[in-house]
């Protein structure tokens, strides 16, 4: 069997490599516990269908969406001393067609009373511009600019009437891309967390597509489809990030576990 | 024992040269939980061996490998052998390799595949290679994962047409083939789980990757000419005036030209074939056919779902001027795509320079390793 120990040992640092792609959740420490957000899609109070469902804002356009994915990162949970725990490497992709992204799981939460939990819609700046990387950040994740070399950080897609088409054409495009440095958002909720032994709270988090569009604080920001219906980046992307940031994510419910 | 060091060394070998081109190994199975171990040993039967599989370093780290179907090298020659196998038909005359070509990418050169008796498939026989993050199968998507993807051309009237019992039947009376299942899955009969098991495990091992594209991506600026740079320039920029940009990348994203998803791009107002609708009945999803990745795509012409355009500038041309804006579904990104200063709703608009840039940039997808690897081939025992 000798043989077959030295080709593994070949492979060693090469597999090392490939490993940080695929990271399982650590088991958690006797002082430590988890947290887990659940997130769901939403448009108003519906869940998001991509079956070709007409929603409609609240000036009365209407829109259809065949996409809705973002990256959640820099997850913090907050006590009530004001001290900060922030989960390292904490970087998340949720693309509401795919289920299975919508459990993100936050390891090695010390274990402690909190009193909320903040993320951003996102990448931070320095790992925005580190190249492409792996895992929730890998290039192939459809949110990723090969052009900029940077992240989508949030990507709607989908086609209203009201948005200028051809003449053949029915409806127009949607397409909000959100991205480039600057457009990072931080999301807090305040909502009382008990990572105690042998439990691990979930965070049942509403994200709503509606409000990309719609800011109930600032009318100034709504979005019109007919004057902007494609958003690469660029001038008009701060204002759907203010958008998501006023009112796109809310708890609906926390469990205790 | 002595089968079993040759094995090691020869794989050994080719890790060494696989190695310094920039190739890391894929340590862990889609669930992340590290290699799966191969299917126990039946008595009187040694253990598979553990297939290495070789990703390239600029591929997604994270493929999709069912932990019920490890791969094996015993599995993998058990099943590349049943890809050339023509008794798999009802009428010993068509292998998945008759409409799945080595020399052609694994593609026919046909707009129609031809199956059993001359019947001709209303679809185009797709390109294998780098399936392996594909959750979805075929043009509609019908088939989730390879193991039930290989049902479909084997049993299917318009192509094999032979059902899995009387294949299995067929396969347990050859002499070659027990003993090659008992090799890859245990002692036992050859059984039709097995057989589907055996061709997906082959099939993952399709890996492409080692493109002028590729080696450019790996680091070796000078793999690729200053033309081809322009067109991958032009490939993955989203035009957004006054930035030019060939709108290719918001669906042939990333290192594997795919997004993995479902769209309509435009080619018909009314449809024939309902496309991603057959497989779920849903009057939003008519007309939309799986994004396929565009690996050799100089190699696999006909192209579209149907074969309808004859070569790459019949494409471009396409997607550049005759996009049928009244196509229902089309999807967000052909509707929004223009480097018209006039802005949505306009043709995509590129220069015919820009267009002969984006083809340039195509043709260093061939990958000619790939066509040629002995290990794809038609097996020589």
């Amino acid at each position: 069997m000798k043989r077959y120990f030295r080709a593994w040992a070949l492979l060693g640092p090469l597999a090392a490599l490939a490993a940080s792609g695929c990271k399982k959740d650590e088991a958690a420490g006797a002082d430590t516990g988890s947290v887990s957000l659940e997130m769901a899609a939403v448009v108003g109070t519906a869940p998001l269908a991509f079956d070709g469902t007409s929603y409609a804002k609240a000036d009365g356009q209407t829109f259809k969406v065949t996409k809705f994915k973002y990256l959640v990162s820099n997850v913090k949970l907050t006590r009530a001393d004001g001290t900060v725990y922030a989960a390292p490497e904490s970087y998340y992709l949720v693309d509401a067609a795919q289920p299975a992204t919508a459990h993100l799981v936050v390891p090695n939460v010390p274990l402690a009373a909190y009193t909320g939990l903040s993320f951003v819609v996102g990448v931070d700046p320095l790992r925005n511009t580190a190249g492409a990387q792996t895992g929730a950040l890998d290039p192939n994740n459809d949110l990723y600019w090969d052009w900029t070399a940077g992240y989508v950080f949030l990507k709607m897609e989908g086609t209203s009437p009201q948005a200028p088409h051809a003449a053949a054409a029915a409806e127009g495009g949607l397409r909000f891309h959100i991205g480039d440095n600057g457009t990072q958002r931080t999301i807090t909720f305040t909502t009382p967390l008990v990572v105690a032994a042998g439990h691990a709270p979930a965070l049942h988090v509403q994200a709503n597509v509606q409000a990309l569009f719609d800011n109930a604080a600032t009318a100034s920001k709504n979005v019109d489809f007919s004057k902007m219906s494609d958003v690469m980046g660029g001038a008009n992307a701060p204002t759907v990030a203010d958008n998501y940031a006023a009112g796109m994510f809310t708890v609906s419910r926390v469990d205790a576990n | 024992m002595k089968q079993l060091s040759s094995q090691w060394l020869r794989r050994g070998r080719w890790l060494v040269a696989a190695g310094l081109a920039g190739i890391i190994v894929a340590a862990c199975s889609h669930d992340g939980g590290g290699t799966d171990p191969p299917p126990a040993p039946a008595p009187g039967v040694a253990a598979p061996t553990a297939y290495a599989l070789v990703l390239p370093s600029n591929f997604p780290a994270n493929p999709l490998l069912p932990t019920d179907n490890p791969l094996t090298v015993e599995g993998v020659d058990l099943g590349r052998h049943l890809f050339y196998e023509k008794t798999l038909s009802v009428d010993n005359t068509v292998a998945c390799a008759s409409c799945h070509r080595q020399e052609l990418a694994f593609t026919d050169g046909l707009a129609h595949a031809v199956g059993v008796n001359g019947a001709q498939h209303p679809r185009s026989a797709m390109s294998l290679s780098n399936l392996l993050w594909d959750p979805l199968l075929t043009w509609d998507g019908t088939a989730a994962g390879l193991e039930a993807q290989a049902r479909t051309p084997l049993t299917n009237a318009i192509e094999m047409h032979q059902t899995l019992a009387a294949s299995v039947a067929k396969l347990q009376a050859q002499p070659r083939y027990p003993a090659l299942f008992a090799k890859a899955f245990g002692a036992g009969p050859v059984t039709e789980d097995n057989l589907l098991k055996a061709l997906a495990q082959f099939v993952r091992t399709l890996v492409s990757g080692n493109s002028h594209y590729d080696q450019y991506r790996r680091g070796n600026r000078a793999a690729l000419s200053a033309d081809e740079v322009n067109g991958l320039q032009l490939f993955i920029t989203h035009p957004s005036p006054p930035l030019r940009g060939g709108n290719c990348a918001d669906c042939h994203a990333g290192d594997l030209q795919t997004n993995h998803t479902f769209v309509n791009n435009g080619l018909d107002a009314a449809f024939t074939d309902l496309g991603r609708a057959t497989a779920t009945g849903l009057a939003a999803d008519q007309g939309k056919f799986r994004i396929p990745s565009l690996r050799n795509i100089a190699l696999t012409a006909p192209y579209m779902h149907d074969g309808r355009f004859a070569t790459l500038d019949d494409v471009l041309a396409h997607y550049n001027e005759h996009i049928a804006f009244g196509s229902p579904n089309l999807d967000a990104n052909i509707l929004n795509g223009t480097n018209s200063p006039l802005g949505p709703g306009q043709p995509l608009d590129l220069t015919d320079a820009e267009k002969k840039q984006i083809v340039l940039f195509l043709k260093t997808l061939t990958d000619s390793t790939f066509i040629q690897d002995p290990r794809f081939g038609r097996p020589t025992d």
